[in-house]
């Protein structure tokens, strides 16, 4: 290299901040491109975790009796403790940035250990969750048990949850390492108000990765838990099976049986015109003027003499798409 | 420092020696040319399959391979030239190297993701070369479900793996890409001062960005069904197999604009530099390139007319498919503008520039046939469609980028090569080519079927040709390798700018100094300011 040129770079090197790389004109300038280079990578990982949600959409048209059963055999509470967890971890992750920002060291590295423990907390439950799942032999593959006619639709459920919440799983694994290192590293007090890009990056991924499970929770575990409040509304309480008056029994999603070929196909649009149908399995006006569901009327062929609970005018305007809201 | 005077300039080739000085390099330059090692690799690699099966199909009988390898064959030469060649050779290769020298920038904005990149690509190439070691693949390079995640017996999960990892290190590059050319661009690089190459590179980022996470997520699943048994295309569970398709090719259909956008860019490079004349309609070549990557991802499903897809959706995917030729279009007629009234200079990469233009303009009008629905149906998997995507993939993509390799050896290397050998390539190539895979749209016409080792009798003429045309497609492709390497020892120094050619890369010393540029540059004027009065005095 010429002399003048090293010289030139030495000198250079002596004027600015020691965290700018040298293809990088300023600190402004290298902040702007991490930052940019960041929101691209989540757009590539909305797409990566679009693809299985895809997935997960079109089967659920297909199967939403399938999906309703799965989604009872999730624990709502573990789920709900460990949304929790993470909406408290990206308030914690915030904080960091934020502590960063001013230039309080200490509480950087608190903050980032709080999130580092609420990350590792999430896991441990999910843990407990997955081992729930494999002594109930809710595991897809050659071991999967579930009874009744909707066992290998409930099975593509049980795919698709482990699918999605693995990899989710896998990406809190990874942030928690990439915690780990900006912990180190504002330990060593590397950071200062003008350069605190890894905190922030670090920030923004952490933030994807709590978003991702906002989605997650209630497309796994909610997915018809409406019909509870359904059930309770119209009188009924309780586990699911025979709730309030005995002679009433309400039916619920393990009792319905689709046709196996017409899965999910062959939605119509209940409408009061439909009294005629309608009286075969007795539902109630209010359900049918409200409902305006997409009730699957083949599915009540099996039982046509079930007493049908009336549910509530409130009730069932509620809901948009029951698929055994009885 | 120590002042050392150097009797030889300075480049990013000599001012440092050792292996791990290559290996580490966080050198936008000296990647490229590790890029470009493992794509040559992966091109004979590929080759070697091509050879094979083209000996196979010179008779009609299967002499040579039974059927099992013989699928094992296809699928690797496609696994291996899609993932490992087409895909990379051009953004990777060329785009890495050239990129950053024509924005002005001193390198790319994330150098170590860079390097990453590389790593990951090639630790993907390692698996997908081992499970070719064990055994190889049979799928096809499609990996169809059920057949990939049930029937199947050959290493798929290896190989699944090995392009699952690949698509990270394009993932990393398209990201890397998109915010140099944001970012690093010199001081009055406006966006339409830049080279119409870095148009093409953006668009090219872009699909990568938004298409290879989905391929990725793709194999993934196929990767958790055939090796952890869960099931999400599986049919005896009332999984869809055609939901794989529609995933596959969401990705895989954009992906062919990853191979093909960039050699556009290349293209119109050298179109302006040997014709010396700027674009013609430089902004509509520009945003032609952003249609084509925007339109790619609304064609998808045209692969599965055939597949039991609602015949509605396959009529507007039939239509979308059409409006992509429009894109396409405008940039073959704004060359073709170019060339008009141009100053053109006859050299090897105008050549292979020639070359693209015929090639690509068959490839393309060829692809109309298949967008309509109902020719589509007596076309799919014949030799018809072997024809048309090898038209666009080799004869469009693989004649770009060597053009572009053509183009910009002396700047890389410093070297000049042979020219006369160089006009001798692409006119082996150019007469190869067409002498392979122009009988093959007949023989798809006719009713061959892609991927059978045996055919009847009656087709054999028109394989015989195929395969002699095989041969000469060989030759012309191994002369640049011998041509390129004398060269590099013997060839003549090529200077700063042996083409007279206009753009930063030509601005700075060949090979280029480590950090690109003494002083950072600054631009005043548009990409392609050629006068004709100065080539007729070159």
């Amino acid at each position: 290299m010429p002399n003048g040129t090293i010289a030139a770079h030495d000198e250079h090197h002596g004027q600015h901040h020691p965290r700018l790389q040298h293809h990088f004109q300023d600190l402004e300038q290298q902040h702007e491109a991490s930052t940019l280079g960041m929101w691209l990578f989540l757009v590539t990982e909305v797409m990566f975790f679009g693809g299985l949600i895809l997935a997960y959409t079109l089967y659920r048209i297909w199967y939403p009796t399938a999906w309703a059963l799965g989604s009872e055999e999730l624990n709502i509470y573990l789920g709900g403790f460990n949304t929790a967890v993470l909406i408290g971890s990206s308030l914690t992750m915030a904080l960091a940035v934020r502590s960063a920002q001013t230039g309080a060291q200490r509480a950087t590295v608190g903050w980032l250990l709080f999130t580092i423990a609420l990350g590792l907390t999430f896991l441990v439950v999910k843990f407990f969750e997955y081992k729930e799942k494999f002594e109930r032999f809710h595991v897809p593959g050659p071991n999967f048990r579930f009874e009744g006619p909707e066992s290998p639709h409930v099975q593509i459920f049980f795919s698709l949850y482990f699918a999605l919440t693995g990899v989710h799983a896998l990406h809190m694994i990874i942030g928690v390492g990439l915690m780990s290192v900006i912990t180190v590293m504002a330990y060593r007090k590397r950071f200062s108000p003008e350069w605190y890009t890894p905190v922030e990056l670090g920030g923004l991924y952490w933030h994807f990765v709590d978003i991702v499970w906002i989605f997650l929770f209630p497309l796994l575990y909610l997915v018809d838990r409406s019909h509870h409040i359904v059930s309770e509304l119209s009188g009924g309480a309780g586990d699911r099976g025979l709730q309030g008056d005995a002679r009433r029994p309400v039916l619920h999603a393990h009792q319905v049986r689709q046709q196996p070929d017409e899965a999910g196909r062959r939605h119509r649009l209940l409408l009061p015109g439909d009294h005629a149908d309608a009286d075969v399995v007795r539902l109630s006006v209010a359900r049918m003027v409200y409902g305006a569901a997409r009730i699957d009327i083949a599915r009540f062929d099996h039982q046509p003499d079930a007493e049908v609970a009336p549910c509530s005018v409130a009730a069932c305007s509620r809901l948009l798409d029951p698929p055994v809201c009885l | 420092m120590e002042t050392i005077v150097y009797e030889e300039p300075t480049t990013y080739l000599n001012h440092q020696h050792s292996v791990a000085s290559w290996l580490l390099t966080y050198d936008h330059k000296r990647i490229g040319i590790l890029y470009l090692i493992v794509v040559t690799f992966a091109f004979f690699l590929g080759g070697i399959f091509a050879t094979l099966i083209r000996l196979e199909l010179a008779t009609p009988a299967g002499d040579l391979f039974s059927a099992d390898v013989y699928n094992r064959m296809f699928t690797m030469h496609g696994v291996t030239m899609v993932f490992f060649v087409l895909v990379p050779a051009v953004p990777a290769v060329l785009g890495n190297f050239v990129m950053p020298l024509m924005i002005g920038a001193k390198d790319v904005a994330f150098p170590k993701l860079n390097l990453l990149s590389w790593y990951v690509f090639t630790i993907g190439f390692i698996f997908t070369v081992a499970s070719m070691i064990l055994g190889g693949v049979d799928t096809g390079w499609t990996f169809y479900t059920p057949y990939s995640s049930q029937g199947s017996e050959s290493n798929v999960l290896l190989t699944g793996i090995g392009v699952f990892i690949t698509g990270f290190s394009s993932i990393l590059t398209g990201v890397n890409f998109m915010v140099t050319i944001h970012r690093m661009r010199a001081p009055g690089m406006t966006w339409f001062r830049l080279p119409l190459f870095i148009w093409a590179l953006y668009s090219t980022a872009l699909v990568m960005v938004l298409g290879t996470p989905v391929i990725a997520i793709t194999l993934l699943m196929l990767v958790l069904e055939r090796g952890l048994h869960l099931g999400i295309f599986d049919p005896r569970l009332g999984g869809d197999p055609v939901l794989f398709q529609h995933l596959f090719w969401f990705y895989s259909h954009p992906a062919v604009y990853i191979m093909i956008l960039p050699p556009m860019g290349v293209i119109s490079e050298v179109i302006a530099c040997f014709s010396r004349k700027n674009v013609f309609g430089y902004s509509f070549v520009a945003f032609s390139s952003l249609a084509i990557a925007v339109f790619g991802f609304l064609v998808w499903a045209h692969h599965l007319f055939v597949a039991g897809i609602s015949p509605y959706s396959a009529l507007i995917f039939s239509f979308l498919s059409f409006a992509v030729a429009i894109p396409s279009a405008v940039k073959t007629f704004n060359w073709t503008a170019t060339l008009y009234e141009g100053a053109i200079w006859w050299k090897t990469p105008m050549m292979f520039a020639f070359g693209f233009l015929g090639l690509f303009l068959i490839g393309g009008l060829t692809g109309l046939f298949l967008a309509s629905l109902g020719l589509d149906v007596h076309l799919t998997d014949t030799y018809f469609v072997v024809a048309h995507f090898h038209y666009i993939m080799v004869g469009g993509a693989i004649m770009g980028y060597f053009a572009g390799l053509h183009y910009w050896w002396p700047k890389i290397t410093g070297r000049m090569y042979n020219d006369t050998l160089g006009k001798l390539a692409a006119l082996l190539i150019f007469v190869g080519f067409n002498l392979t895979f122009g009988p093959q749209f007949i023989l798809g016409y006719l009713g061959m079927p892609r991927r059978y080792h045996v055919y009847p009798p009656e087709f054999q003429v028109l394989n015989v040709l195929s395969s002699a045309g095989a041969s000469i497609l060989a030759v012309g492709y191994v002369l640049p390798a011998l041509y390129f390497l004398y060269s590099l020892k013997f060839g003549a120094e090529a200077g700063a700018n042996p083409w007279k050619a206009t753009g930063l890369e030509w601005t700075t010393q060949s090979p280029p100094l480590p950090e690109n540029f003494r002083t950072t540059p600054v631009v005043t004027e548009g990409a392609y300011a050629y006068s004709k009065r100065e080539m007729r005095v070159a």
